[in-house]
């Protein structure tokens, strides 16, 4: 084996994932290479500094703190559950109930301002228009009465 | 109820939405996953966060769990899922401070500042700050097969099964990860 074949296959040997016969060939040749066998310390010492990175246990409060996730996300969902069921409702099944409750106001609401309707021509005095009687003449009020109101202005 | 259920009776019960079951999984399993996420992400809060998104993956996800797979490799999935995930975002994310590398209390690490002198303090410190930006300075699938060999103690046969490839290509993530990892650190070994 070449020392850059062995450079590749270091780590693995180091970690012991090599089967035996191409592990006891690599050791063999870290005894003999000097180039080698100062790569494969290097690779170690380099392991060993990875052990500088921190290390920590959970929070104390982590499962609590996800049961609790939990549980608002279930409440959310249920209510997005609900509201899904509504808006899932078939387009033209919603369409037709709103048309059908719309004639349905329609029609009460025609038949109320109907009974309330006036009719003018047949009302007596329907537009009560004694507040103009007195209106200066020359002015635009008065020429209006008399335009509209020929009758009534004779009288006067 | 639940205490001596074997992982794969949890899953099940999880699977079936109990929270009692998905307790006893999350007591279980909450030092391992947040160890390997906060050696990973190397800040406490944003591994506590992290955690917490995993566990409510496992909740939500315990009905896709097939028990042919193992479950720890079905959960170091969802972990490094997860992990690469947040550092991607994190890149990608312009307004993103990076946060100090803060240790949680209560953790080995701030024990131990405790014993030592100030200077030797400060001087792990520094040694620990300059590891960790060489382990941040690697691609996601190298830094993950490291963190995964390093302090998980996972077999490459293990880690490639995580990571959904060969053992020789976790092999040569590896080869390739130490290699960087020796050239950026040179300046630690006369230390």
């Amino acid at each position: 084996m070449k020392c850059a074949e062995i450079h590749k296959r270091l780590k693995s040997y180091l970690d012991g994932q090599l089967p035996g016969y191409e592990a006891e060939k690599i050791r063999q040749h870290i005894n003999d290479c000097q180039s080698c066998s100062r790569e494969a310390a290097l690779l170690s010492r380099t392991w060993e500094l990875l052990l500088e990175l921190p290390d920590a246990p959970a929070a104390p409060d982590l499962v609590p703190a996800t049961l609790s996730h939990l549980q608002a996300e279930s409440q959310e969902s249920l209510f997005d559950k609900i509201f899904r069921r509504f808006i899932a409702l078939p387009v033209p099944a919603v369409a037709t109930a709103a048309l059908i409750l719309g004639l349905f106001i329609g029609a009460q609401l025609g038949t109320v301002i109907s009974g309330m309707n006036v009719d003018i021509k047949d009302a007596e005095d329907p537009l009560h228009l004694d507040i103009f009687h007195e209106l200066p003449s020359q002015t635009i009020g008065n020429a209006y009465i008399a335009l509209n109101y020929p009758q009534e202005d004779e009288d006067l | 109820m639940y205490e001596h259920a074997s992982d794969h009776e949890l899953i099940k019960a999880i699977a079936q939405k109990d929270t009692e079951a998905f307790k006893v999984f999350m007591t279980r399993y909450q030092d391992r996953v947040f160890r390997t996420v906060y050696r990973f992400v190397g800040d406490a809060e944003s591994a506590c966060d992290l955690v917490q998104d995993i566990f409510l993956k496992v909740y939500r996800a315990a009905h896709s769990y097939t028990p042919d797979a193992e479950l720890f490799t079905w959960l170091y999935r969802i972990i490094a899922n997860h992990c690469i995930n947040f550092t991607v975002k994190q890149k990608k994310d312009p307004l993103f401070i990076a946060r100090e590398h803060s240790q949680p209390s209560g953790s080995s690490e701030a024990d131990r500042a405790h014993v030592e002198s100030p200077e030797k303090n400060l001087l792990r410190q520094e040694r620990s700050l300059r590891v960790r930006q060489a382990l941040d300075s690697l691609p996601n699938r190298q830094k993950l097969a490291i963190t995964l060999l390093r302090f998980e103690g996972l077999s490459y046969r293990e880690i490639a099964a995580i990571l959904g490839c060969s053992v020789s290509a976790v092999e040569s993530l590896i080869f390739r990860g130490m290699e960087t990892l020796k050239k950026s650190l040179s300046k630690e070994f006369a230390v």
